[in-house]
């Protein structure tokens, strides 16, 4: 009985601390295609069963279902002038994979910003991606020896 | 004997914890600032402004609001309602902002208003601007322990 109760208050899988190393697939700059960074990420358990993680600015918020991950953050606005012009800019940074059960996860992480123009001369867009192949690790939590922030850089 | 164990002294504080705030970027702006300013245009922004906000219980039903500043307020039933107040006077002229959170909390999770006053005031002209941006919130469940260094 004592056992069940334990494997009930089992911690989430997902949530913790995850060291992630990045390698660009994608970029505007064809010489960026390859460099690698390593970085590290937390991810938490949200009361209305959705997660965010902590990477960059502003969390990224999304779902876990099955294994697979997948979170995102937009930002951007949307001018309309009082003629037929309308500029629209967004940036929307995505987080997408799967874990494999045993503490290792794979997937990618996207950015992508967006400008949009609507004229009364036409209408014109401009996009740039850069898209990273990710491989992580969670780490052991509340390990003793490694106390403080965890800073990775490049 | 878990069953014992489980049913310690400890008193469930609802809004205790680390809770993620999904702000609307666009306030209603209402005062000396509001008015077409942009030429007859109109100007919107997209997605939320996201921030992790820490919420504490003082003591009874007092609560304080870490969200840059610290809100000190209530909640009371399903009601939460906390300010925070600066300002200055010096000779003819003050300042002073005014920022108070009112919201719901409804499920576990949180939706309300986020009012920012501000008033300036010079030698008897005074200039008043308040903004207000809707927000949702939900709590964390992650466990403490979950991350290193913990």
């Amino acid at each position: 009985m004592g056992a069940l109760l334990l494997t009930l208050l089992a911690c989430n899988p997902y949530e913790g601390t995850w060291v992630l190393y990045a390698e660009v697939s994608k970029s505007p700059s064809d010489s960026e295609i390859g460099r690698d960074y390593s970085t590290s990420l937390e991810l938490f358990a949200l009361s209305d069963g959705s997660y965010a993680a902590t990477l960059g600015s502003s969390p990224l918020v999304g779902t876990i279902e099955n294994n697979e991950l997948s979170l995102e953050d937009t930002s951007g606005y949307t001018y309309s002038a009082p003629n037929c012009d309308e500029n629209t800019s967004t940036s929307t940074t995505s987080l997408e994979g799967e874990f494999d059960g045993q503490g290792g996860f794979s997937g990618k992480l996207k950015q992508v910003s967006t400008q949009e123009t609507k004229g009364c001369g036409g209408d014109d867009s401009d996009s740039t991606t850069y898209e990273y192949t990710l491989t992580g690790v969670k780490l052991s939590a509340n390990d003793p020896a490694h106390a403080g922030d965890l800073s990775f850089g490049y | 004997m878990l069953l014992v164990l489980l049913g310690a002294c400890t008193v469930f504080q609802p809004l205790d914890g680390t809770w993620l705030f999904q702000v609307n970027p666009n306030a209603s702006v209402s005062g000396d600032c509001a008015g077409d300013d942009s030429g007859g245009g109109t100007y919107e922004q997209l997605g939320t402004s996201d921030s992790w906000v820490d919420i504490y219980t003082v003591s009874g039903n007092q609560i304080a609001i870490l969200w840059g500043e610290a809100l000190l307020g209530t909640l009371e039933g399903s009601a939460v309602e906390a300010s925070y107040d600066t300002g200055y006077t010096y000779k003819k002229r003050s300042e002073s902002q005014t920022v108070t959170l009112e919201a719901t909390l409804s499920g576990g999770s949180l939706e309300g208003t986020l009012t920012n006053t501000q008033t300036e005031s010079n030698d008897g002209d005074k200039y008043t601007c308040t903004s207000q941006n809707d927000f949702t919130a939900v709590r964390s469940v992650s466990s403490p322990d979950s991350f290193a260094g913990n």
